[in-house]
């Protein structure tokens, strides 16, 4: 047989041990040059062994070009450095003012994207750098926490600095790393004051800081000025001024005037949970025991029944938060609770129809006299314990994120941490924000069972509108759901 | 052939399969008689079926089973019944041919949560279905809970159908033309040519799609995993409540998740068991 | 009256052929339509089908750091790319020796590949990209590798076992994959090796084996054994003659299995999604696009689909008859 063909098939072996081969080193690195070509060969045939040969030359070539590419993509991100290097500071640049690290290191950050979020991973990655490489990594809301979650639970993280909210922390207080040491440390050189207490506070178990406040957001009052002004409406201020604008909307032709999210289960339950506390009640108890099969209990569900009749159709009810900001962007949706942070999108000439049209109120009471309904969300950064990162380190690249620069550019989606963060193009909500929070009914509990509650509760609360259950029956097979769950998660002694 | 060269060219496929198989099953099964949690794995213990009286106890996973089972079989005989229809008509047109079986690939191809999402913009407000829908029935479309098993289901058949379109008019051009002409002469009419010449010749084919469609639905994730981030659970199939139940929330399952994936095993290989009794019995008739 | 009769079902064919095809390919057009308008034309209920700005901005925000990133550059950049690979295409038709413009098709795209990032400011969905690239590629060779070895040796072999081997495949290949998922995490998770292309490929491999072997087997049985039987009489062993006879003659079934593989490592997004950490492949990072904040990233994400689905039509075209091929083979003997 001719060596031309036995060649072919040594070669062809030798391909294949060096894809495994390649496959093992590409996992180190996420240089953009590492890759082979990605056209399948020739459909000719008589050209395996001679093909063999070129890929696996073909393969060579690039694994150098690899190692080369990466020092040169390195190199280029220097620019910054450079000319601190000269003024013999550590610093890395003056976007990022942290010292440069002593050895390469890498820092992955898990987080669940919206315009805030997506900013101030930008402010992260300024501090890539010669020593120093940030990836920021976001999905969406339940893809992110599922990784977070699944991260946490192995013990050992690949994660070095994770999104979380404040009952993340709580939920996983024992695997977070404390942070007190660092913030007494670097208090006075990051203005770490400039940041209210409470807010600190909302990420505190035992005594411990667990996370570093980057923004905080509520939900208020949303409603189009034109819509309203035509119709002769007066700004409401409780669910009963709601309810009757929705009358008058109705006649005046519109299907949903009003709109609060009950699409889907974490959503109810969102709204019943904000409604409960502003009656007084509470989801979970300090000792694990259910708290929403009680007459305030009740009477929440049944006022967001009741305002589900008289201001929505089936289309809204099965509007999600982007939904009813669409349609409030579209101009079809006179009113809506939503989000404080959606309203920066309302005045982008690129996104929205209703441009200066929409005005805001603090978060609606659910009766004369209660608390506003208005949730204190905070959402911090916190860092995993057991990873391969020195946590200070890693607090120090945390503070990059959330120096005032940062938190200034940041302050043009959301109500960031700073108290002195300014920007002239924050949205007009400021106020509205504010006031939901301080009347509002406060920040989540930060009892590890919540979430086996939310879950129980949020199924149950979506068949009240979604297929007609009765609340009273929702609210008591929730809590017998829970009670099983929770017993069998060990929150609840048997 | 002998053995041993046998053994030379299967072993590394054999191998990799039993690693990578054999083990993770074993494992799965094994744990599935235990309760463990996500945040807390070194953490098991033996509890016999006690995760499997609290799956067939739960009522998500009998909604689940329930929509898994009607997805199935919908989605099986509509697109098996489309895939040959559009096969046959395929296979009459002579000109053309090209462009229309590139289009008809194109569902098949996309990624399928790509796919799913381009079909669920279609339904979704501001979508072109959902304002057809308006346009005739005065009455927007909305995906709810109660409807979303119909847009998985139209997904579905929109996804799968070209498998057997092209299965089929691949088999189509292995039927001599002399059958068929010899069919005609002898005054069989369209039906009775199908049914006596056509169908006996797809016989075999017929199985294969069945067979590969079926596991494949009983299985489906994508697409009930993109619908049940904004429905949530009433788009959830068996795969999906799995997923959900052993790996999110803060209190991941891993007991519990592992006895819904046995419980989903021994249901597919209920329909199974009969193939693959058939498929051997074949393999051993050829030897 | 014959012919008239003729003509009309000739047309109610095509008729209905035609409205197949629209009905496939409308989520695809309608993603491509949205994908290049502002926001401001997808958020009212009634869509808008003309008249509105068009835009490069949701291919611009997904793909590129710079925002200001002028789209000409890119299409031109495109444009050298595919005029230099069909050229050498051309040429390599002429000639006799084809390998060295294989070659150069090849150099010419991992080339592309590598310097595009060097001249335009990427988004890490480029590195997302590439990882995709690389996960289909090497589960392709390694899969196929392995697989065509087992397929001769089942296709050949008349004893129980490869009986046995070929039902037991059938059936992993029933198995839903949350079965595998974890013990994967946990085992990648001990080996230091999770988040890695490495583990990606390796399951996609494990998971694909059944299919492949399958496939590859039926193809085999189409070649008679007398044609290596030949050779081995004139004095090669049955590996040389499985090389060097039976390979070449395969070719077209190893395409159709490899478009099979790819399609399958390409679009896999649960494994992934578990099992990549931080290097997700494409179909992960769309995700990212469509909880959350998706009202404002609608364009976005369908910016996003069409650029996933590009590399696929454009393949699946080159080799449809493959697939086809392919399709019908594995499934006559199957």
């Amino acid at each position: 047989m001719s060596t031309a063909r036995h060649k072919g098939l040594r070669l062809f072996a030798i391909l294949f041990a060096f894809a495994l081969i390649a496959t093992a080193c590409g996992s180190d690195g996420d240089s953009a040059t590492g890759a082979v070509a990605a056209d399948e060969p020739a459909d000719t045939a008589n050209e395996s062994a001679d093909e063999a040969m070129d890929d696996e030359e073909a393969m060579e070539e690039e694994a150098m070009d690899d190692e080369e590419a990466m020092e040169e993509e390195d190199h280029s991100d220097d620019d910054d450095a450079m000319d601190d290097q000269e003024a013999m500071a550590d610093i890395i640049s003056d976007e990022c003012p942290i010292p440069v690290p002593s050895e390469s290191t890498t820092i992955d950050l898990m987080g669940w994207e919206f315009p805030v979020t997506a900013q101030i991973g930008e402010e992260l990655e300024e501090c890539n750098s010669d020593n120093l490489s940030v990836n920021v990594q976001l999905l969406d809301n339940t893809s992110a926490q599922d990784q977070i979650n699944l991260d946490l639970a192995t013990g050992s993280p690949e994660f070095e600095i994770i999104h979380a909210t404040d009952s993340l922390v709580g939920t996983w207080a024992d695997d977070l790393v404390d942070l007190t040491p660092f913030i007494d440390k670097y208090r006075d050189e990051f203005e770490l004051d400039d940041i209210a207490q409470a807010m600190w506070d909302g990420a505190t178990v035992d005594g411990k800081v667990l996370g570093v406040p980057l923004f905080s957001n509520t939900m208020h009052f949303f409603y189009n000025t034109e819509i309203f002004d035509a119709n002769g409406i007066a700004p409401p201020d409780n669910y009963d001024d709601v309810i009757a604008a929705c009358a008058t909307l109705k006649d005046a032709g519109f299907d949903d005037p009003f709109n609060i999210n009950v699409s889907a289960n974490w959503a109810w339950e969102i709204e019943f949970s904000n409604m409960l506390k502003s009656v007084g009640g509470n989801v979970v108890n300090d000792d694990n025991t259910p708290g929403w099969n009680t007459d305030e209990g009740l009477a929440a569900a049944n006022r967001i029944v009741e305002i589900s009749d008289a201001c929505m159709s089936d289309a809204g009810r099965s509007f999600g938060i982007d939904d009813s900001e669409a349609a409030l962007r579209s101009g079809e949706l006179p009113m809506a609770t939503i989000w404080a942070s959606r309203a920066a999108q309302m005045d982008d000439p690129e996104n929205s129809l209703v441009v200066d049209l929409i005005d805001f109120l603090p978060a609606i009471r659910t009766t004369g006299d209660s608390l506003r309904n208005g949730p204190a969300f905070v959402d911090y950064y916190a860092i995993p314990a057991g990873g391969s990162v020195d946590p200070e380190q890693v607090f120090l690249v945390i503070m990059a994120a959330i120096d005032a620069e940062s938190q200034d550019a940041a302050a043009a989606h959301a109500a960031v941490a700073r108290l002195s963060a300014t920007n002239a193009d924050a949205p007009r909500n400021g106020r509205a924000s504010a006031i939901s929070v301080a009347e509002g009914v406060g920040a989540r509990i930060k009892n590890p069972a919540l979430p086996v509650a939310q879950g129980v509760l949020g199924d149950a609360l979506l068949s009240i509108t979604a297929t007609g259950a009765d609340p009273a029956t929702a609210l008591a097979e929730a809590e017998a759901a829970y009670i099983e769950e929770a017993t069998a998660a060990g929150f609840l002694s048997e | 052939m002998n053995r041993r060269t046998f053994a030379g060219f299967t072993w590394p496929s054999v191998f990799v399969m039993s690693a990578l198989m054999v083990f993770p099953l074993v494992t799965t099964i094994y744990l599935s008689f235990h309760r463990i949690f996500l945040r807390d794995l070194g953490e098991r213990e033996w509890i016999g079926l006690g995760n499997y009286t609290d799956v067939l106890s739960d009522p998500a996973f009998w909604d689940a089973f329930r929509l898994t089972i009607l997805y199935v079989v919908i989605v099986v005989p509509v697109h098996m019944v489309l895939g040959l229809g559009l096969a046959t008509l395929l296979d009459r047109v002579k000109r053309g041919r090209g462009i229309y079986l590139a289009a008809m690939l194109l569902p098949f191809v996309v990624t399928p949560v790509v796919g799913t999402l381009l079909v669920r913009d279609l339904f979704d407000r501001g979508g072109l279905i959902s304002w057809l829908w308006d346009v005739v029935t005065d009455d927007p479309f909305v995906i709810t809970s109660g409807n979303v098993k119909w847009v998985i289901i139209v997904h579905g058949i929109w996804a799968i159908t070209p498998f057997a379109v092209i299965t089929f008019f691949a088999g189509l051009q292995t039927l001599p033309e002399e059958r068929v002409e010899a069919a005609s002469i002898d005054g069989a009419g369209f039906w009775a040519t199908q049914r006596f010449v056509v169908l006996p010749h797809l016989r075999s084919l017929t199985i294969f799609v069945l067979l590969i469609t079926i596991m494949d639905a009983y299985r489906v994730f994508d697409s009930s995993f993109v619908f049940g981030q904004s429905v949530g659970q009433a788009a959830h199939t068996l795969q999906v409540y799995n997923f959900e139940v052993a790996l999110t929330g803060q209190i991941g399952r891993v007991g519990k998740g592992n006895a819904i994936a046995v419980i989903t095993i021994i249901g597919i290989f209920v329909v199974l068991i009969p193939f693959l009794r058939k498929s051997y019995k074949e393999q051993i008739e050829e030897r | 009256m014959k012919q008239f009769r003729l003509a009309a079902s000739r047309f109610g064919i095509h008729a209905t052929l035609f409205v197949t095809i629209v009905l496939t390919s409308v989520p695809f057009y309608w993603a491509a339509q949205n994908s290049i308008k502002f926001t401001r034309d997808t958020i009212k209920s009634t869509p808008t089908f003309w008249g509105f700005s068009v835009t490069a901005d949701p291919y611009r925000k997904f793909w590129f750091d710079n925002q200001e990133q002028n789209m000409w550059q890119v299409g031109l950049f495109f444009v050298v790319l595919i005029a230099s690979v069909a050229t050498l295409a051309l040429v390599r038709k002429r000639f006799i020796t084809t390998w060295p413009f294989t070659l150069a098709i090849v150099a010419a795209f991992w080339i592309a590949l590598t310097v595009f990032p060097k001249i335009f400011d990427m988004n890490r969905e480029f590195d997302f990209f590439v990882n995709s690239i690389f996960v289909t590629v090497f589960t392709v060779i390694i899969s196929i590798s392995i697989g065509l070895l087992a397929g001769y040796g089942l296709a050949r072999y008349s004893g129980l076992s490869g009986a046995v081997i070929l039902i037991v495949a059938l059936g992993f290949r029933a198995l839903p994959r949350t079965a595998f998922v974890l013990p994967y995490f946990f085992v990648a998770k001990e080996l230091g090796i999770l988040d890695s292309r490495l583990v990606i490929v390796l399951a996609l491999v494990a998971i694909n084996q059944p299919f492949t072997i399958w496939m590859l087997r039926s193809f085999f049985m189409e070649i008679p054994r007398e044609i290596e039987e030949a050779a081995m009489m004139d004095g090669a062993t049955r590996l040389q003659a499985f090389r060097m006879v039976i390979i070449p003659i395969m070719w077209p079934g190893i395409i159709a299995t490899s478009l099979f593989t790819m399609l399958l490592a390409y679009n896999e997004f649960l494994f992934v999604r578990v099992l990549a950490v931080t290097e997700w492949t494409l179909p992960v990072a769309i995700s990212a696009l469509t909880g959350g904040d998706s009202a404002g990233t609608v364009t976005e994400a369908a910016a996003a689909s069409v650029s996933i689905t590009l590399p696929i039509i454009i393949v699946i075209l080159i080799f449809q008859k493959h697939l086809v091929k392919g399709l019908g083979a594995g499934a006559v003997k199957g």
